[in-house]
């Protein structure tokens, strides 16, 4: 057999133990509300949430990519203003401590009480979604980024200077590719809260997303339509954090070289 | 070597994106764009609004509008504050709002009459407002519903006192009622009463507001509100988009199957039987008999503006004749 057949047998093994445990616990929860009786508006069945996806998917896509399109461009702003940041204070030690305690206060401030500030200043388009996903996907970025600028070796670092390199070729050889893996661990725990951000966003006033879904849903006490949408929003919120890590991978190959089971290492 | 690929696959990104962004704002330029923020998720309350949207007679009168459903603070300071243009609101929030500072005007109002009723188990017994008494009222918290019953129940010879009143907030109100953890609700008759009623076949009795107007008054419920800043500044923009929708909601009186039909082709999440059953319910309801949609009495704004200020939930005086204006709707 050939190495890929090999790896990918691998892979289903190493993924089959979550599976049966997602496949029990779906079916104890089935069995379960059968057996209680439980009113559909209380807690659904999982046929039931099945019923209400298959009900639904003629709406969901349009709800889906508003949410996504919002959720891209608010992680994307947050990668280039995270590392424009991290590069900054990367540079600087007295901006680093001016300004760090205050990306650790505004990392605290509740973004359900920012959501409807920022539509009220920006209005009900995309902007404010993007927005709040930006303001959820910068601070990880940039602490992580920051924290793998920090950590290039500074002798090597001296050592080039020494041998006549450039700023540029110390910035490209030596600073980036210490930074990088902090940038992806950064971005994939971004990644992982972006969907989230947007759908919060959609909360205080839109005219399409996954966030208007569930509210037009609990008003109608569509407790299954509103699973429904929780599990869209998991599935496309793991969808994007494995994005990430691929990227991570075909970005830093050094890192994963030979080694199949190193990323779960820093995942 | 790695630089150019991430590079490369952002800017992939960046191209999809921008593509995703251009796509929404292919607009011809002449339209003006206007926001219409609503009061709750869309129902046949809105109606009229839908149809004129998908005719296209927005477009029409030059305006291009984006409907925008509801913030959690409620429409009033969005519309005060300039960040829609238009919104959907009610008389027991445009009086506190005026109060507050916020100039919002109700510019019309979607019914003639409140709708509003308190819903019981048939199982209850609860027929008439003094029947409250010993049972449970599940409402939202507000000064405003603990006046009204208090009214509701002494006016029918009853002790307010011996109501019980719970919080329950945004809860299924059938659910509740079910589970004992309480008796009666505050709903619309034409989509929450209905959906009981008609979609969910279950016995209910309810109290309608508008048979006990000895003890309370009447108000608007909901109305589209302006603030004053645009009421002066665009009066135009006002008249056509009241035209426009006054069309819509002409629509919805002369013909419930069709206002059902634009209703859920804009918001096809809805419940298609209580949707057409509530257009039918509302078609005769838009506007009284011989009245034209949306005009509002000067009566109407004074009796209910004495009764909160009476009850103390106006603590400043508003003149109820700067809250409202008929002045924009289309001439008969």
């Amino acid at each position: 057999m050939s190495e890929a057949a090999e790896a990918l047998r691998r892979r289903s093994l190493e993924v089959l133990p979550a599976l049966a445990f997602l496949a029990a616990a779906v079916a104890a929860w089935e069995v379960a509300v059968r057996a209680l009786d439980v009113a559909p508006y209380l807690v659904p069945a999982p046929s039931r949430v099945w019923a209400a996806f298959v009900e639904t998917r003629d709406v969901l896509p349009a709800h889906l990519r508003t949410t996504l399109a919002e959720a891209l461009l608010g992680l994307l702003a947050a990668c280039v203003g995270g590392v424009a940041v991290a590069a900054v204070l990367g540079a600087s030690s007295v901006l680093r401590r001016a300004v760090y305690p205050l990306l650790v206060i505004s990392q605290n401030v509740p973004m359900v009480v920012m959501a409807p500030l920022l539509a009220v200043w920006f209005g009900f388009g995309m902007m404010p979604k993007v927005l709040i996903v930006a303001l959820i996907g910068f601070f990880p970025i940039v602490v992580s980024t920051l924290d793998g600028l920090l950590r290039a070796d500074r002798d090597l670092v001296d050592l080039a200077r020494s041998l006549g390199a450039g700023r540029v070729q110390v910035l490209r050889t030596i600073l980036v590719p210490s930074a990088v893996p902090g940038f992806f661990a950064g971005l994939q725990i971004s990644a992982a809260y972006a969907v989230l951000g947007a759908v919060i966003g959609e909360w205080v006033g839109a005219s399409s997303g996954l966030g208007l879904f569930i509210s037009r849903s609990q008003t109608a006490f569509r407790v299954d339509r509103v699973f429904v949408a929780v599990i869209v929003i998991a599935a496309v919120s793991i969808l994007l954090f494995a994005a990430v890590h691929a990227l991570a991978r075909l970005a830093m190959p050094w890192q994963h070289a030979g080694q199949g089971g190193a990323e779960r290492g820093h995942a | 070597m790695k630089i150019a690929r991430i590079a490369a696959l952002a800017l992939a990104a960046l191209g999809l994106l921008a593509a995703a962004c251009s796509s929404e704002q292919a607009e011809p330029e002449a339209l003006t764009p206007v926001t219409l923020m609503l009061n709750w998720t869309p129902n046949n309350h809105h109606a009229g609004i839908y149809i004129a949207q998908a005719n296209g007679w927005y477009r029409e009168a030059g305006i291009d509008l984006t409907i925008v459903e509801p913030a959690a603070a409620g429409a009033d300071q969005v519309v005060a504050a300039g960040g829609a243009d238009f919104g959907i609101s009610q008389a027991e929030s445009i009086l506190p709002a005026r109060a507050a500072g916020a100039e919002v005007v109700s510019i019309a109002t979607l019914l003639p009459h409140n709708d509003s009723s308190m819903m019981a188990l048939a199982a209850s017994g609860i027929t008439r407002p003094r029947d409250f008494q010993g049972k449970t009222y599940g409402g939202y918290g507000g000064p405003l519903e603990n006046e009204l019953l208090d009214r509701l129940v002494e006016c029918d010879g009853g002790d307010p006192s011996l109501v019980r009143r719970v919080e329950v907030g945004n809860i299924d109100y059938l659910a509740g009622m079910d589970q004992g953890r309480f008796d009666f609700v505050w709903v619309f008759e034409g989509w929450d009463a209905l959906r009981a009623r008609e979609i969910e076949g279950r016995p209910i009795n309810s109290v309608t507001f508008i048979d006990y107007l000895d003890c309370i008054p009447d108000w608007y419920t909901p109305t589209i509100i302006a603030s004053g800043k645009t009421i002066a500044e665009r009066p135009e923009l006002v008249r056509a988009f009241l035209a426009a929708t006054a069309r819509g909601y002409q629509v919805a009186i002369d013909d419930p199957e069709q206002a059902a039909a634009l209703l859920l082709q804009a918001v096809p999440e809805l419940d298609e039987a209580l949707v057409r059953a509530s257009a039918t319910y509302h078609a005769s309801r838009y506007a009284d008999e011989g009245r034209p949609w949306g005009v509002q009495e000067a009566d109407v704004w004074i009796r209910f503006e004495a009764f909160l200020r009476q009850s103390g939930l106006l603590e400043v005086d508003v003149d109820p004749a700067t809250a409202f204006s008929s002045d924009f709707l289309p001439d008969q």
